[in-house]
């Protein structure tokens, strides 16, 4: 008697385990009507596709449109869950790039669906603000795409001298946009030369700076200090034009890349002019 | 022991030469000397400090490492077992997280003061009425760092994240943008720390059979432990501060000095010194060209250099 419990129990607590292993993830229901949003660029996302009134809350940086500047803070790379399940949204929506690992599970546990969006590159940003159209039924997501992708194409260039740039994120050590990130995806598209062979984020080396500088260089204008800039070119004795950009649209691939596709060009065409 | 220097002295000199000549630029020695302001630049502006200031690093890593062993009798000691590397990478971490990583200079000297302070306070715990207990030391240490990386790690998640790539690079060492000034800075250091050391080398010779023994033979052991290991934190709280944390030459380089020679602390120090700046020179050089255009942390190089060469001096001094 003892030996056949003792085998019933032990098999369906397999059974129970693989069921759990098993279990989906949560579903967000047919119509979502408040949706969290843990990234600024995806709260920009969001509001292009026309969704703007579904967000009930968002992380701590999202400041753009204006009006989410008022809704509720939920946390950074690490959001606090409690208060994300507190505002009772349909879908919780995250970038690939800044999302933390556990976020998925971490949702799955209060039973609130997550959507991922890759926004890490220019030709991301399109078929993000699309799912998020098809995901919230957003009314002018198509709209937001074709006016996106016609005016980027506006700005797309070729240039005779194409001037070579850098896109500098940190001064000491020097880290640089390369190829395949967001920025030098900006770079090539203006019709300039990223001055960084590598992908992603290498650190530059200095006398590479210092041997080959390039035309011009770029940094984001809250991260980086002028000084710092300023320091840097100074050790390498290497002149160089140094522009502040606005860290808000040239860090965050979404829907205002075109201003900072624009605003490239502009600094570019500036160039071309003086040389 | 006049040979071993020399051949130490040639090493050095050599891993300089091939420091200088390697890079991602190709820079001949000619064109910076025939006037060609770029090729200047990159040699003698970029490189040749870079190189002499890992040398310096290198050295007081090394020196700090031997001194620490011998005095503490500890072969697993290593320059930042009384809290320096967690002092300074604390007050780093701190200033980072308060957003002064973008104010040029500030954390180097905020990290130099937290390693000063970290080692006063072990000094201070370890007290006892007589002297200062080798063990109550090395425990204060490993306390005092456990706590500082918990407050590391508070200081980085609350740090603005633009500024974290370049705080976690800065704990893994790195020599990038090394000036003149750092290389005077530093060899000013280097040379008073080589100088009090070699001036009480006989002294700390005599512990190599315990504090007891030395006190024994005549040596006022309180003032030689106070002197060396003051004089040792300070050098590598000032390389730490220039250079971030860069493990393995202080604990290592003086094993594979010993294993080599064998002989007592009054030539080990400045074998170990030359050693040590040495195999940083060759870290730092493979750190710049082992990827094509980007740089890797030179902490990484050290054990690479340096683990294999020391397995095979054990297996052979078996």
């Amino acid at each position: 008697m003892n030996g056949i419990w003792k085998f019933i129990v032990h098999r369906s607590s397999f059974i129970v385990v693989f069921a759990l292993a098993c279990a989906k993830a949560p579903q967000p229901p047919p119509v979502v009507q408040r949706v969290v949003s843990l990234a600024p660029n995806v709260t920009e996302i969001i509001a292009a596709a026309g969704c703007r009134g579904k967000i009930v809350g968002t992380d701590d940086f999202s400041d753009y449109p204006e009006a989410v500047k008022a809704l509720p803070k939920v946390g950074g790379v690490e959001p606090d869950v409690e208060k994300i399940a507190a505002l009772r949204p349909d879908l919780v929506v995250a970038s690939a790039s800044n999302m933390h690992p556990n976020l998925q599970r971490a949702l799955a546990a209060v039973h609130l669906p997550l959507l991922v969006l890759q926004t890490d590159r220019v030709a991301a940003i399109a078929p993000a603000i699309e799912r998020v159209g098809r995901a919230l039924r957003c009314p002018s997501a198509g709209f937001a795409v074709s006016t996106m992708t016609s005016t980027l194409e506006r700005e797309r260039r070729t240039r005779a001298r194409a001037p070579r740039v850098l896109f500098v994120v940190w001064t000491d050590p020097l880290y640089v946009a390369g190829r395949e990130t967001f920025a030098g995806d900006l770079i090539t598209l203006t019709g300039a030369r990223n001055a960084a062979e590598a992908k992603g984020w290498p650190q530059y080396p200095l006398e590479a700076f210092a041997a080959h500088p390039p035309d011009l260089l770029l940094y984001p204008d809250r991260s980086v200090r002028s000084r710092a800039v300023d320091l840097l070119l100074h050790r390498a004795r290497a002149k160089a034009t140094a522009v502040a950009v606005d860290e808000d649209i040239f860090t965050r691939p979404g829907p205002r890349v075109t201003e900072a596709a624009a605003e490239l060009n502009r600094i570019l065409d500036l160039w071309e002019r003086s040389h | 022991m006049a040979g071993a220097m020399a051949l130490l002295t040639v090493i050095l000199l050599i891993a300089l030469l091939m420091a200088t000549a390697l890079g991602s630029v190709a820079v001949s020695w000619r064109a910076a000397l025939g006037g060609d302001a770029t090729a200047r630049a990159v040699l003698f502006d970029i490189r040749l400090p870079r190189a002499l200031l890992a040398a310096l690093i290198g050295a007081a890593l090394a020196a700090a490492g031997v001194t620490f062993q011998t005095l503490l009798r500890n072969p697993l000691a290593d320059p930042f077992i009384l809290g320096v590397s967690g002092g300074a990478a604390c007050g780093a971490a701190i200033s980072t997280a308060l957003g002064w990583a973008r104010i040029p200079g500030l954390v180097p000297i905020v990290a130099f003061g937290g390693a000063i302070a970290a080692t006063a306070a072990v000094f201070v715990l370890a007290q006892r009425r007589e002297y200062t207990d080798p063990t109550r030391l090395l425990l204060s240490g490993l306390v005092l760092n456990a706590l500082f990386s918990a407050v590391i790690l508070i200081a980085f998640a609350l740090a603005p994240e633009s500024d974290l790539t370049a705080a976690v690079r800065w704990m893994m060492g790195t020599l990038f943008g090394a000036t003149w000034g750092d290389v005077a800075l530093l060899a000013v250091f280097v040379a008073v720390a080589m100088i009090v050391l070699m001036t009480i080398a006989n002294d700390v010779r005599m512990f190599a059979f315990g504090a007891d023994d030395a006190k024994s033979r005549g040596v006022d052991v309180e003032r030689v432990q106070r002197i060396g290991f003051a004089v040792s934190s300070i050098v590598t709280g000032a390389a730490v501060a220039v250079s971030g944390i860069i493990g393995f030459v202080g604990l290592l380089v003086p094993h594979l000095i010993r294993l080599i020679w064998r002989r007592d602390f009054r030539v080990l120090l400045p074998l170990s010194a030359l050693g040590g700046a040495a195999l940083l020179v060759l870290a730092d050089a493979a750190s710049r060209v082992a990827l094509p255009s980007s740089e890797l942390p030179v902490g990484a190089f050290t054990a690479i250099l340096g683990v294999p060469f020391f397995l095979s001096l054990l297996r052979r001094s078996r």
